[in-house]
């Protein structure tokens, strides 16, 4: 590294023992350079090889400029601190977070967007690279990936893995899709690697070798989301949230804030009482997101908060008594006393009390919509996972009004309806006639946009010496906030005899619990698959041989055998075993998931030039659906997927489900199989038994100019019943002088019926098992145990996994029966790793944490407890 | 962010002079400047940049090295001089925050930032040291990550990665200031009171000096932390047997790098190796003295860790041998 900027090297290189700095300088009038600000001018930035004008005020940072003023959407704004590199961008060839880049300082620079590395026409050899390996799901943090991957092997073009994971450890994925991209980083810089699992999963499938079919859009940020969408005259707004558990609001400087400039609206509720944090006490609306901030800035917020009890055990203890409950009162019904009963014969008896904690969804784009009514018909422009649970917005609205969402960052649960993101728009737009955009910053995306419940769970369960289980006691309890459920799936998935459960909700005060990526399962499985290995312990079984005694699934129990030999169980050394300071240990944990159909139609028209377009309102929110739809098509019309477009995300569209209970693919799936025959059979010259491209082509030739068109249903003949069993398999290392965890490899089976597209299915199961580490590692929503604020509410410190935390994960789709249809694959795999991590961290040390999350304090407490 | 006036000081004086003015910041890489103003606990009336004026690089001085104070993260973590002569340093600034931080956040920005405390970056709350008598809420409540010694007052850790290793390297401080330039010990600089040689109003880091004594291969950085992607330690610790008196300083543990004091022992371990007898002794004496807050005992075991850790690599004896 040579000198720059100043000769100071060099200058103090000559003076070591007199300072060689100037006198003492001048008065303040002596300066002499000029000043920016504070209000806005114009300012030159060059971006992607061309000069485009801005106007920026110097707080102004790179990606406003980049995102509002200068086109490029594909950088994104997630979460706005620095954190998680959705925003990247190339500053002179280095990879920079333009979040936290004021636009002024990039004059003079070199800026490269994503937009700049190609585009779906034409991918750079990264983006190609990212599309070939299925290196994206919902897509939002998928530019920012791609960018820093970029920089990486500008630097060096023969990168390594390790060089480019750490390439990459700035920026999060919530989908979780890092192995891919690792994959796909490791292709452009020249190694041959296989995209995902070709040896494994290849026979089943509809589509072994073809990425989904709007890669290109995604990766190379021509995408349009929600969040990304702007209109003429566009207004801001957004929420005026109560930050404590418990608060009087005393006093609020509307006057001030109604005088600003570019302020529409501002209203709070001066008096009101809230009692969580993030409720929403008020809005403000203004011309433009600084005029937005300026005047959430100046509302001058007074609040009298109260003291209430934040902890989910105190809150426990003042609404239902101790945690744990007393036995005798488990015991006083007569179910009880059965269960009690049932237990005489036991060989052992375990109880144990196990926690897990509240995780936030945190979709990277944030929640929100973008209401426009000055358009015929209105839009909606929304972040949702249900085109059509957002169709009542025309009524807040006054007028009819098309929902759209072609394209959404994520959801896990926790976009259903357009929300009161979306309510606030729709009503603003209606008072004003201007379109308004509210989508939640991150501190609001955190204290009040979807959380899955925690729990605290309470089993005493027994068993025979052979390992049966006989039966007992389990008491649940779900931490739902303001909410009304949270509900626990315990006991779960095995035998477990005369059971007497009881569940209770304790209420608190922080946000509602919204649906979370098979909600109750992850607790509940935690509780569970820990139970079911103390048991083993107990008795002196292997984990696996006492899940064969109790476990009534059959695929399950098939899945445990071939798994483990993958795996390599028998290499699992007896629990507590190891002396040294590194410990590994295995661990297992399962799933299913239920199959009933939901409802769905599909329109498919042959066009006479032989392409084929689809359509349904259903969306995408990261699990492929378009690709699922063409691969479908494809296959039922005998054409190649090239000739097929689909188009999704919109309520004018026939009628689909929203992405809830992992339905979308399963739903929509029979309706194009019933579409594609019905079309089949209307067309005027029967095709040939084999069909194919050239027979297609000829027999669309002669169609109607507006071509030919069927509809089709979520028919029963085509129903995916059964179920989506899994089992995963996880090691671990474990440091026992510092408690840290690293999982080293999870090897996932899943049974999703029918595969349509194997890398999309593929990354998937990844996905699940990744969000499964990060709510076993590290998620956790950390309030101020006094006032209630959550303190972590950013990326900074609610902590996702990251590319340094990414295991080695084998996916092995378990192939259904012949004629299988399409099955659940959304949920079921997150359902197990945290039970996986938590079992192998036991068999590791011998010494087992019971709460989520597993931390470096817990391990250590842990340790100490056994020692 | 609040408006506010920007202007790029042209030279030193200039910078020297907005450095002394009531409602002037001043901004190097900016990450943590902007982390406030976002934050909202930041509201200067002009923002003075640096950019022009910090000097940025490594070079070889004599026998030490001359670090900029406006040399990037990522400049340090490349830096083939620092990863031969100073690998604890490259290494305590590559584990720094992102890649993408790295490359815009300055050795000098990373030393001054404010501390991570989640009350004291917070608007919602009062805090005695942005606001004396506005109380500590961390106190009373969530202190996991605070200080385990020296934390009587405010008991928010000293945020620098780099700190520890720097000390450990025995950097001294290159400062230009209202009344002139001066060279002070960088512990001395960030952790003394203004009388013996701590930092002074007004006063500019230039950049740092490492004598040519403390260089070598014979020093590491080790840092112990929950994930392994973006965190921050949750203890670390630099170790140079390089010097004719070794050292050990903390890091994470303190509101200011927290060097240990145990120049015998530390001679002891150069001399007779890291026997697992003195490494426990010495570890001992790194935890000495430590006034743990309810919420953070826990973290002795780490601070524990991280100095066996830093011993173990600077003297390059594997770790799975003890």
């Amino acid at each position: 590294m040579g000198v720059s900027r100043r000769d100071f090297l060099a200058g103090s290189a000559a003076a070591a023992a007199v300072p060689p700095f100037r006198s003492a300088p001048g008065p303040a009038t002596e300066e002499t350079s000029p000043v920016l600000g504070p209000g806005a001018a114009p300012l030159i930035l060059r971006v992607d090889g061309k000069e485009i004008e801005v106007r920026a005020e110097p707080r102004t940072t790179l990606l406003e400029a980049l995102r509002w003023q200068a086109g490029r959407s594909g950088v994104k704004q997630v979460c706005d601190r620095g954190a998680c590199g959705a925003c990247t961008v190339l500053l002179d060839g280095r990879p920079v977070v333009s979040c936290m880049t004021l636009a002024v300082d990039a004059a003079g620079h070199e800026v490269t967007t994503v937009h700049g590395l190609g585009t779906p026409e034409a991918p750079g050899r990264v983006q190609q690279a990212f599309i070939e390996h299925d290196a994206v799901q919902c897509g939002y943090c998928i530019p920012g990936f791609v960018t820093s991957i970029e920089a990486a092997i500008r630097r060096n073009p023969a990168a390594d893995l390790e060089e480019l994971k750490r390439a990459v450890a700035g920026n999060l994925c919530r989908c979780g899709t890092y192995n891919k991209v690792f994959e796909a980083a490791l292709r452009a810089s020249g190694h041959a690697v296989p995209a995902g699992f070709p040896e494994l999963n290849a026979p089943a499938c509809v589509e072994n070798e073809a990425p989904r079919v709007d890669a290109p859009e995604k990766i190379c940020g021509t995408a349009v989301y929600g969040a990304d969408h702007t209109a003429p005259g566009l207004l801001f707004a957004a929420h005026v949230l109560c930050p404590w558990s418990s608060a009087t609001l005393k006093s609020a400087d509307l006057e001030t804030v109604r005088r600003l400039p570019g302020v529409v609206e501002a209203e709070v509720e001066v008096g009101g009482r809230f009692e969580y944090c993030g409720a929403p006490a008020g809005h403000v609306c203004a011309e433009s997101p600084a005029a937005l901030r300026d005047a959430l800035t100046a509302l001058d917020l007074q609040w009298e908060p109260e003291l209430v009890v934040n902890d989910p055990l105190g809150q426990h203890e003042e609404q239902f008594g101790p945690f744990p409950p007393p036995r005798e009162s488990l015991t006083e019904t007569e179910e009880g006393r059965r269960a009690e009963a049932a237990l005489e014969d036991a060989a052992v008896v375990v109880e144990a009390a196990y926690a897990t904690q509240i995780q936030n969804h945190n979709p990277l784009e944030p929640h929100g919509a973008l209401v426009d009514p000055t358009v015929e018909p209105a839009e909606a422009w929304v972040s949702t996972q249900g085109t059509f649970t957002c169709t009542g917005l025309g009524r807040r609205l006054g007028k009819e009004t098309v929902v759209r969402c072609e394209f959404v960052g994520g959801g896990f649960g926790s976009k259903f309806g357009p929300g009161r993101e979306g309510a606030l728009a729709a009503e603003i737009a209606a008072r004003t006639g201007r379109p308004v955009r509210v989508f939640n910053d991150r501190e609001a995306e955190q204290l009040d946009a979807g959380n899955r419940p925690g729990s605290l769970q309470w089993m005493r369960i027994g068993a025979d010496a052979e390992g049966r289980l006989l039966g007992g006691q389990v008491y649940t309890a779900g931490i739902v906030g303001i909410g009304r459920r949270g509900g626990v799936s315990n006991p779960a998935w095995y035998d477990w005899g005369t059971i007497h459960r009881k569940h209770v909700d304790v209420r608190g005060h922080h946000s509602p619990p919204r649906a979370f990526r098979a909600p109750g399962r992850p607790q509940g499985t935690f509780a569970c698959d820990s139970m079911m290995d103390e048991l083993a312990e107990a008795l002196g079984m292997d984990p696996i041989e006492i899940r064969l005694r109790n476990d009534p699934s059959e695929v399950r129990r098939a899945m445990y055998r071939t798994g483990a030999e993958a795996f390599g169980w028998e290499q699992r050394r007896p629990t507590g075993s190891q002396k040294g300071r590194l410990r590994r240990g295995m661990g297992v944990g399962v799933c299913d998931w239920g199959n009933a159909p939901g409802r769905c139609r599909v329109r498919v028209v042959a066009r006479p030039d032989g392409s084929v377009d689809l359509y349904s309102g259903t969306q995408d929110i990261g699990q492929g659906q378009r690709t699922v739809i063409a691969d479908l098509a494809a296959r039922q019309l005998r054409i190649s997927r090239e000739r097929v477009r689909v188009h999704l995300g919109d309520s004018q569209l026939p009628n689909g489900p929203a992405s809830g209970g992992s339905v979308t693919a399963r739903s929509t799936a029979p309706a194009v199989m019933d579409a594609c025959e019905r079309l089949l059979e209307k067309f005027p010259v029967p095709l040939g038994r084999n069909g194919g491209d050239d027979a297609w082509e000829a027999a669309c030739r002669d169609l109607p100019e507006e071509g030919l068109e069927a509809s089709g249903r979520a028919d029963e003949r085509y129903w995916g019943t059964g179920g989506s069993e899994g089992v995963q398999f996880a090691e671990v290392e474990v440091d026992t002088e510092t408690g840290v965890v690293r999982v080293l490899r999870v090897y996932a089976l899943q049974a999703c019926g029918l595969v349509v597209n194997r890398l999309a299915a593929e990354n998937q199961v990844i996905g699940g098992v990744l969000q499964g580490i990060s709510y076993a590692l590290f998620e956790d929503r950390l309030a101020d145990p006094v006032y209630g604020y959550q303190l972590n509410a950013d990326l900074l410190h609610y902590k996702i996994l990251g590319a340094l935390d990414v295991p080695e994960i084998t996916v092995h789709l378990w192939p259904g029966p012949e004629g299988a249809g399409v099955r659940s694959l959304g949920e079921p795999p997150t359902i197990p790793t945290s039970a996986a991590v938590g079992n192998a961290v036991a068999n590791a040390t011998g010494a087992r944490v019971r709460s989520l999350p597993i931390t470096p304090r817990r391990v250590l407490e842990a340790l100490e407890e056994q020692a | 962010m609040r408006r506010f006036e920007y202007r790029i000081a042209a030279g030193l004086d200039e910078a020297l002079a907005a450095a002394s003015r009531p409602g002037t910041v001043l901004k190097a890489g900016g990450v943590d400047l902007l982390d406030r103003m976002k934050e909202g606990i930041e509201r200067p009336a002009l923002v003075v940049g640096l950019q022009q004026v910090l000097p940025a690089g490594v070079a070889e001085e004599g026998g030490g090295l001359v670090l900029g104070a406006g040399t990037t993260l990522a400049e340090l973590e490349r830096s083939p001089l620092l990863r031969e002569r100073a690998p604890a340093l490259a290494r305590a600034a590559g584990e720094a925050a992102t890649p993408q931080i790295r490359e815009m956040a300055t050795l000098g920005g990373n030393l001054l930032q404010m501390p991570r405390c989640l009350y004291l970056r917070s608007r919602h709350y009062p805090c005695e040291a942005t606001d004396p008598g506005g109380g500590c809420p961390a106190r009373e409540g969530e202190h996991e990550t605070h200080a385990l010694f020296e934390n009587e007052g405010c008991s928010a850790v000293h945020p620098s990665n780099v700190a520890p290793a720097l000390l450990a390297l025995e950097a001294e401080a290159e400062v230009a200031g209202p009344g002139g330039g001066r060279h002070v010990g960088l512990a001395a600089w960030l952790g003394a009171g203004a009388e013996e040689g701590g930092r002074r109003p007004g006063e500019i880091l230039l950049g740092l000096r490492l004598p040519g004594r403390a260089l070598g291969d014979r020093c590491a950085h080790a840092e112990v932390r929950a994930r392994q992607s973006f965190d921050w330690p949750l203890a670390m610790a630099a170790a140079n047997f390089n010097l004719e008196q070794p050292r050990l300083v903390l890091g994470a543990v303190a509101p200011r790098p927290w060097p240990v004091a145990a120049p015998e022992l530390l001679r002891e371990i150069r001399e007779r190796g890291p026997e697992a007898e003195l490494l426990e002794r010495l570890v001992t004496r790194a935890a000495a003295g430590a006034t743990p807050l309810p919420g953070n005992a826990w973290r002795l075991r780490l601070l524990r860790a991280a100095a066996r850790r830093a011993v173990l690599q600077a003297l390059h004896v594997a770790e799975e041998t003890w």
